[in-house]
């Protein structure tokens, strides 16, 4: 379904209440299966599979203006479906299940930052209110993946604003310190959402998740070789704040509490690699795999112990660095890219 | 009892438009076949609003007729189809449907498993997985393929384009990335889509339910095939049928599989007017009117 421009025209004559008010109306009545057309007057929303999706398409074409009120729509919409809404204290949990999933599928398709504490408490006090212990469980994974999501793209949006990162950044934080719901799995996600919305705390997010993802790899050893796509993250979020907090890094044994990060940057899949020059052991020169001439000088005294899975690449094949983008992109498979990474690549330890 | 000027003025506006055009063909065709009872559409469409139908936008008329044709008040009978039998349409294997990955994603996938691990940005093309949210649902109407159907079983686990494609699901244009169900549902309970199911896919065609064989069913219009096929070549995809709201816990058998992106957009005008010709077979849209007036007076 394509939405066409005479459609969009009509909206921008309504005020941002009106649309608001037609949204928020419409997914109420459809969640509850009121009337037949909940949308009308502007029923095209019907022809969509979900209106949602109808939604989304419509944001997608909109002005400035009518995607401000579809926005507002969200976050009304986010209001209602709370346990402790008075308002609509009788929808009943069905419908109400129905309009948290929307809310959270539109929050994050047009990255609705402003409900954020929204979702924070939607993931920390309504999931556990919930008699059936796996759909509270299920909503709080819904809740923190829509979270994450729009932290980690929150540079798509035109309405991103410096100031909106503190919220975002408190409500993950809420839902790792307060959630019965966090999982060591979930860790990673967190860790990539935390540096993508405040990459200055990057060593405070190491600390807050750092545990985890040590536990994770504890729990799943395979997990241990797909480290370097959070190592990826990491170098392109908060690089500047990698390299300047990097000596504070703690690496030296096995278990130590940072080691996973610098054996996922310097992995062969990962996004840095190592060179020794001279005698000195702590003093080593990094550089993004495939810019070999882009170079720093990382101190520290834990390199002494450490033994990374690449160390030296003398010649570094032009498509890595297209492989490592492709893949951060989400375009080619794992095993794809570790089998074309290997071809060509000499390694020396 | 003679047609009133507001469902007149409908079925003029919706001649108006390639999309309506293709609807009331199809809508003829259901009443002809005794699949659509024509004295219920014709009270559901005096129901329609006279402002409503010249101020109307074209999309909004036919998201507004599908609403009221789908939720017919409880005493329509708009269906008069009671012989679609699900064993022999899917002869044990299971079924497939469609969606797009945000909609796998937001309703139906597992999300602790979507946001678990390091590898939760990377995806595959081909991959599948078992496990779904408890709670999910399907939409309230299904369309299902089955399974035993598709050439090779690569294409209904892989190829986004292919799958799309023989589904005629020409919705789904350039660069969306779908992923298919797989699934056994635990009832026997379906149907044999007609046009008020299928609106608004412009790439529907009512079938004749007496015709013998796979044909006994709804058959999707292979995209593909439309594009180059002359106009008495068969364009005939998969046979398919609908089922009403499922949850999907109560299935057996259930994979997803990520099918990747579609590649082209099918959705064109030329290829609206293709399908329209050979919906209207060597009639005109005035013919086909004509008899849905007389379906309706009656």
């Amino acid at each position: 379904m394509k939405i066409d421009e005479k459609q969009i025209g009509t909206f921008v004559r309504f005020s941002s209440a009106r649309i608001s008010d037609w949204i928020l109306d419409g997914l109420t009545t459809w969640a509850r299966d009121e009337f037949a057309d909940a949308f009308y007057p502007h029923s095209f929303i019907n022809l969509f599979d979900h209106p949602v999706e109808g939604l989304e398409a419509l944001y997608g074409a909109s002005t400035q203006k009518t995607k401000r009120a579809i926005r507002s729509a969200v976050l009304r919409l986010g209001a209602v479906c709370r346990r402790d809404c008075r308002e609509h204290s009788n929808l009943t949990d069905e419908e109400r299940t129905t309009l948290q999933f929307t809310f959270l599928r539109l929050a994050e398709s047009s990255l609705c930052f402003e409900a954020s504490n929204i979702i924070a408490s939607m993931a920390c006090e309504d999931a556990p209110l919930w008699e059936d212990k796996a759909f509270g469980k299920e909503l709080a994974a819904a809740c923190i993946r829509c979270l994450g999501n729009m932290a980690i793209n929150h540079e798509k949006s035109s309405f991103w604003r410096p100031a909106l990162a503190g919220p975002i950044e408190a409500a993950l934080l809420r839902f790792v310190t307060s959630s019965p719901y966090f999982e060591p799995r979930m860790s990673p996600f967190l860790l990539a959402a935390l540096v993508s919305v405040s990459p200055e705390k990057l060593s405070d997010h190491l600390t807050l998740c750092g545990d985890g993802i040590t536990e994770l790899h504890r729990q799943e050893p395979e997990q241990r070789a797909l480290a370097h796509l959070t190592a990826l993250a990491i170098v392109s979020k908060a690089p500047l704040s990698l390299f300047r907090n990097f000596s504070s890094l703690d690496f030296r044994y096995r278990d130590s509490k940072d080691r996973w990060l610098v054996e996922a940057l310097f992995a062969t899949a990962g996004p840095l690699q190592l060179r020794w020059y001279g005698n000195d052991p702590t003093k080593p020169l990094v550089s993004p795999k495939g810019r070999p001439k882009q170079v720093i000088t990382l101190r520290h005294d834990d390199w002494i112990g450490f033994q990374p899975e690449s160390t030296i690449d003398l010649q570094v094949p032009a498509h890595d660095s297209k492989a490592l983008s492709q893949l951060a992109a989400g375009r080619v498979s794992v095993q794809n890219f570790f089998h074309n990474a290997a071809v060509g690549r000499q390694v020396v330890h | 009892m003679a047609l009133s000027s507001r469902t007149k003025k409908i079925l003029d506006r919706l001649t108006a438009s390639l999309r309506g055009q293709i609807f009331l063909c199809n809508l003829d065709a259901g009443i002809t076949s005794g699949l659509i009872d024509a004295g219920s559409v014709y009270r559901v469409l005096k129901t329609v609003k006279a402002r409503d139908v010249t101020r109307m936008h074209d999309s909004d008329l036919l998201g507004h007729l599908k609403a009221l044709l789908q939720h017919p008040s409880a005493n329509l009978m708009l269906r008069n189809d009671r012989t679609a039998h699900f064993s022999d349409f899917a002869c044990g294997e299971p079924l497939v449907t469609t969606m797009r990955r945000e909609d796998f994603d937001a309703f139906y996938a597992h999300s602790a498993d979507l946001i678990g691990g390091h590898a939760f940005a990377v995806r595959t093309v081909g991959s599948s997985t078992v496990r779904f949210r408890p709670s999910a649902t399907t939409n309230p109407v299904v369309w299902v393929a089955p399974r035993r159907c598709f050439v090779s079983r690569t294409i209904v686990q892989s190829d986004a384009e292919a799958v799309r494609d023989t589904l005629g699901l020409v919705h789904h244009g350039k660069r969306v990335p779908l992923v298919a169900m797989h699934f056994q549902p635990p009832s026997d309970s379906c149907f044999r889509p007609t046009a008020i199911e299928a609106m608004p896919n412009p790439r529907f065609r009512q079938n004749d339910p007496l015709a013998v064989g796979e044909l006994r069913w709804g058959a999707t219009v292979n995209l593909d095939l439309l594009d180059v096929a002359s106009s008495g070549a068969s364009v005939a995809g998969m046979p398919e049928l609908a089922l009403s709201r499922v949850g999907i816990n109560t299935c057996s058998n259930v994979e997803f599989f990520d099918l990747g992106e579609t590649k082209t957009d099918r959705d064109t005008y030329t290829t609206d007017m293709k399908f329209l010709e050979r919906l209207l077979n060597a009639a005109t849209i005035d013919v086909i009117v004509a008899r849905l007036e007389g379906h309706l007076t009656i």
